[in-house]
């Protein structure tokens, strides 16, 4: 299977270059999933309008009789365009990085989800493949059908015993490669990794 | 009875004096922002090491160094 060399992609097959704390040897990452790049569309239009919201904000003023050219000298206007434009880009990289570090990994050997779920709250979670039961991939409404993404439900004997792979791109051939890769592991002797 | 002058001079603070006041404490709290930011980025490099991993890691450093630098700035120039 050819490698995906493209480290924005959404569903990854054999990315190229990636590798995950706690890979055991041999153990191959199969399928790399973030969540569907429509998602970000919200988060944009927040950028758009934040970029914005100084232009619209000082006309505004002016309306209830506070000038801002006159109340505050030339260099306190730059500085305070300078820390919005920084908040601004602060918030489009906080976005950027929760998007890129939400992560689902299907591996020879496990499933992984790194749940990235705010700046102070992330977590990580594996199941074997043996541990697996059962694989529900659902597309629901519009945009779900239009760009085919939507949610990948894998019930799991693991201590966390349901994974839901949020927004995934193709959910129907994310359950099939789940699947395959189940069917070869139960193929596998006890602790062998291939 | 008519105000004392310390505490007349003391009711009318300008905007300017508002205004950096403002952005000062904001400005506190975002370098902090941008310090877990930029820690984020160095755990998950080290947990999903990828492509991007060197190019994120220098974005957060740069913007955490831009937070600081304008604090000094806004602090000492204002």
């Amino acid at each position: 299977m050819p490698h995906t060399h493209n480290p924005l992609a959404m569903f990854a097959q054999n990315p190229y270059g990636v590798s995950f704390e706690n890979q055991e040897k041999g153990e191959e990452i199969v399928l790399l999933l973030r969540a569907h790049i429509v998602t970000l569309i919200p988060a944009l239009f927040e950028i758009i309008f934040l970029v914005c919201l100084p232009f619209v904000i000082v006309p505004l003023l002016s309306i209830i009789q506070v000038d801002i050219a006159k109340s505050l000298s030339g260099g306190q206007v730059f500085w305070l365009m300078a820390v919005w434009y920084l908040f601004v880009f602060g918030f489009s990289l906080y976005k950027f990085i929760f998007w890129y570090f939400n992560v689902y990994l299907v591996t020879n050997e496990r499933i992984v989800d790194f749940d990235f779920r705010g700046i102070l709250h992330k977590e990580t979670a594996f199941a074997n493949l043996n541990q697996i039961q059962d694989v529900t991939p659902k597309v629901i409404g519009f945009f779900g059908t239009f760009f085919h993404f939507g949610n990948v439900f894998i019930q799991t004997a693991a201590a966390k015993n349901e994974f839901e792979f949020n927004a995934v791109e193709r959910p129907d051939d994310v359950a099939r490669t789940i699947l395959e890769q189940v069917r070869k592991e139960e193929a596998e002797s006890p602790g062998e990794i291939a | 009875m008519p105000i004392d002058g310390s505490v007349g001079s003391f009711l009318q603070v300008d905007a300017g004096f508002l205004t950096k006041a403002f952005l000062v404490l904001f400005l506190i709290f975002y370098s902090v922002f941008a310090l877990i930011l930029f820690r984020q980025i160095q755990i998950m490099n080290k947990k999903l090491p990828t492509a991007l991993s060197p190019i994120l890691r220098f974005v957060g450093i740069v913007h955490l160094g831009v937070a600081l630098a304008i604090t000094f700035f806004v602090v000492g120039s204002f």
